[in-house]
């Protein structure tokens, strides 16, 4: 990383040097260039020249004034004409600025000298009346003309070197144009790139910005995006004097739809979910963001809640159904919780969590269907909060233990297997707590995989000790949850576990309940055959209790049928309920599935169950649960070398009695 | 002299003082000045080709007109001058040539430049008759020169018009 940087650095660098001395060369050539032309340009400018050349044009009027005199020294007007040409050129080389040309000649000054001379010597001899002297005016002509040649030479000269410095000056114009232009391309070139640089850098950072901000599976907005704009969204509801809906959405069972169908179809599922929460964004007016998994937001501004309420029941019912996706007929449910700015938070974060809480309650009563967050229910999620970390503590600090309730083969009365019981000693508490208290609320959380994990664990390793006393066999049942059935690695761990503690397979009972079947997946299912074929035995726990599928109970692949309680209790309360664990157990019989009655408190009930047939009991009235030493204790008392203990079913109820 | 005559002579030059002070800061030192009672001259001055005829212009019509002096730097000689003389607009408007849209003025050389009418609109150009407290000889470029106001409009200070000071004023032509 820190190389990376250096790199970028060194790079910049050298982009930064190459541009300085880019510069450096292009201001160097055109600055000597211009020199170049400045050098060339003739020093002697236009009007200096227009200066000398009056010069001449005076001095050649004078000669010729002189000479017109000498023709006719008489005239009167000849003399005029002279004493006018001699003003002119008096005003040209005594009263005129000379400066500049007297800077650039250096003989002006000896031939000014010379003209102003003359002109004084014109000017005496005007003055006077008599005729002008011909050796004068001889002596006049010749050093006019002298005079004349020497400007003439001098205007001539000046004007050649004039001349070869404008060339030069032209030629090196040229050039500095050429290179003018060349340098206006470059920087040109240049500038085009660095627009272009500067219109990507934009686009670039528009699409990091959309990528940062939006889901690309559903292309929906993000929790990022959220989070950026949870400030407005509270601003614009207040400035409205609006509610703002916060609903959080959560897919039902879409981790099973994922690993039946695959994720294309988990995929094609949440973009359908899209569409249809973007469906009810008219006019902006609301936003779907996909927080992440299969959990989505949706925020919507109204002028009431009870519209939330409204909008929350249709999104519910929109949201379930059965879909076809990619061929496979998925079905759709969303579980909702909702609260609302300003009654149950003045931040997103907290409506988030509330809503949280609502989903929360929304799974725990059920799923697809929508709760409102209420402070009722915060309390609640106080208590279970507070639950879920004494569990954590409890597990930490390893408080669960396993009770066992042995099984009897009802025609033997042999110990034929026990059921491994939870108990939590609460160090808090000091107390015992039963399972119904504690187990809903793991079951709710992560917590119930951990547990179940610590079960199995302590059962193997507890039963695989009971082993060599029961040569005929022995099998120990163990719960587990529709949690543990999802984790497709199940099957692995046991098989794992089963090596470890050497318990043979034959000899566990994995205890599921209807509902794993009622769901219907072909995960579990798979699952569940994949451990039959490891030799673990399958039961179905708590028959007859909630809805039963009967028709179902052919094709679940499980083992035995273990007929729940409430039927014994209410053996005598109900006149055709012998006629009904009759059946059940003649149905088992005809599926070739082992039984077992729980909950037997009495004798009568254990007599009813030997005259049905039913393979095994279990019950207070056999025993109450017992620890794992108690039992060790129990076995060698009850185990396969006593026959009095197992011969005797009265012995057995003695037993209990003293328990 | 008493003592309440001195202090009021003292007053006096105060006063006098602080007048000139005043015009001091009034008039900037190179203006147009107004003229009065100016020495008159006569002469030929020069003459005025119009409507395809030819009018001799006397110094002494010159002299009729208001008078101003200007100070001025010349582009031609060295060192500031004063001139005085008559604006060129007062003598196209009596020569009844300020409509004209320029006028060609010739020296005795030969020498001509046009003279666009912005230069004697928008400018006091002085036609001058006297520089440094004398008429203009012909020594002195005269009888008449052009003289414009350099150093107080300094936009007048360059190669054009410098060329436009003509001396030695010959003849004045009406361009329409």
């Amino acid at each position: 990383m820190i190389k990376l940087i250096s790199r970028a650095r060194a790079r910049e660098t050298l982009a930064v040097l190459v541009a300085v001395s880019l510069s450096a060369v292009i201001i160097t050539t055109i600055y000597s260039n211009i020199r170049s032309v400045e050098e060339a340009l003739p020093r002697f400018g236009f009007l200096s020249f227009r200066e000398l050349h009056a010069h001449i044009r005076d001095v050649d009027r004078l000669r010729d004034m002189v000479l017109l005199v000498r023709a006719d020294p008489g005239s009167a007007e000849g003399r005029a004409f002279l004493s006018e040409a001699a003003d002119l050129a008096y005003i040209r080389f005594a009263k005129v600025d000379r400066s500049r040309i007297t800077a650039e000649l250096e003989v002006y000054a000896g031939l000014r000298d010379r003209v102003l001379t003359i002109v004084r010597t014109i000017d005496d001899m005007l003055s006077g009346t008599n005729t002008p002297d011909q050796t004068v005016l001889r002596a006049l002509t010749a050093e006019l003309e002298e005079v004349e040649i020497e400007l003439n030479r001098q205007y001539y000269s000046v004007g050649e070197e004039s001349n070869e410095g404008l060339y030069a000056a032209q030629r090196a114009l040229g050039t500095l144009n050429a290179q003018v232009l060349a340098i206006l391309l470059i920087l040109s070139t240049l500038l085009i790139g660095v627009a272009l640089l500067l219109v990507q850098r934009q686009r670039a950072a528009k699409n990091l910005r959309r990528l940062a901000w939006h889901d690309s599976v559903t292309d929906l907005k993000n929790r990022a995006w959220l989070m950026e704009k949870s400030g407005k969204f509270i601003l614009d509801a207040k400035a409205a004097n609006k509610y703002l809906g916060m609903y959080l959405i959560d897919l039902d069972h879409f981790k099973q739809v994922n690993d039946t169908f695959g994720h294309h179809v988990g995929d094609r599922m949440l973009q359908v979910v899209s569409e249809r929460l973007k469906a009810h964004n008219l006019h902006r007016s609301a936003a779907a963001v996909r927080l992440g998994g299969d959990e989505f937001a949706f925020v919507k501004a109204a002028d009431s809640p009870e519209e939330f309420v409204e909008l929350g029941e249709t999104l519910c019912r929109e949201l379930s159904g059965y879909l076809e996706l990619d061929g496979h007929p998925v079905r759709l449910a969303a579980s909702i919780g909702l609260s609302w700015y300003p009654d149950h938070g003045q931040d997103i974060s907290l409506l988030l969590k509330r809503a949280d809480l609502a989903l929360y309650a929304a799974k725990a009563d059920g799923r697809q269907r929508m709760v409102t967050y209420s402070s009722a229910l915060k309390a609640h999620s106080d208590t279970r909060l507070e639950m879920e970390e004494r569990i954590r503590k409890g597990l930490e600090n390893d408080e669960f233990s396993l009770v066992w309730q042995p099984q009897l083969s009802v025609s033997t009365g042999r110990l034929t297997g026990a059921e491994a019981l939870l108990r939590w000693n609460d160090r808090q508490s000091a107390s015992t707590i039963q399972p119904p208290e504690f187990l809903p609320v793991a079951r709710k959380s992560d917590l119930i995989v951990e547990i179940d994990r610590m079960v199995l664990r302590k059962a193997c390793q507890q039963a695989a000790g009971w082993m060599p006393h029961f040569p005929d066999g022995f099998s120990i049942s163990v719960n587990i949850s529709d949690r543990q059935l999802e984790d497709q690695n199940l099957c692995a761990q046991l098989a794992g576990l089963l090596k470890e503690t050497g318990l043979p397979a034959k000899a566990l009972e994995l205890d599921v309940t209807q509902h794993v079947f009622a769901q219907g997946t072909e995960t579990v299912e798979t699952t569940l055959a994949q451990i039959r074929r490891l030799g673990v035995s399958i039961a179905l726990d708590d028959f007859g209790t909630g809805h039963t599928d009967l028709a179902g109970v052919a094709e679940m692949a499980i083992d035995r049928i273990k007929i729940d309680s409430t039927f014994l209790s209410k053996l005598r309360e109900l006149p055709r309920g012998h006629r009904m664990v009759n059946s059940i157990l003649s149905m088992c019989e005809a599926l070739e599935l082992k039984t077992l009655a729980k909950g037997v408190e009495c004798a009568d009930q254990l007599d009813f169950l030997a005259e049905t047939n039913c393979i095994s009991a279990q019950g207070f009235y056999i025993s109450q649960p017992m620890s794992a030493s108690v039992f060790s204790n129990y076995i060698l008392r009850h185990g396969p070398g006593h026959e009095a203990a197992s011969s005797d079913n009265r012995n057995v109820r003695l037993h209990s009695g003293s328990q | 002299m008493t003592n309440c005559q001195t202090h009021a002579s003292y007053r006096l030059i105060f006063l006098f003082a602080a007048a000139l002070a005043l015009i001091a800061t009034i008039v900037p030192a190179g203006a147009v000045e107004r003229l009065q009672d100016q020495p008159v001259t006569s002469g030929r001055a020069f003459s005025v080709v119009r409507d395809a005829g030819k009018i001799e212009v006397d110094l002494a019509e010159l002299s009729t007109l208001p008078r101003y002096r200007l100070l001025t730097d010349s582009p031609w000689e060295e060192g500031r001058q004063e001139f005085e003389g008559v604006l060129l607009r007062d003598v196209l408007d009596m020569l009844k040539m300020s409509d004209a849209s320029a006028v060609i003025i010739h020296a005795v050389d030969n020498y001509s430049q046009r003279i666009p009418r912005e230069d004697w609109q928008d400018y006091p150009t002085l036609l001058a008759l006297r520089a440094d407290g004398a008429f203009l000889g012909r020594r002195e470029q005269g009888p008449t020169r052009l003289v414009y106001p350099v150093l107080d409009h300094p936009e007048l200070d360059n190669p054009v018009h410098k060329n436009r000071w003509v001396w030695l004023i010959e003849t004045v032509e009406r361009v329409d």
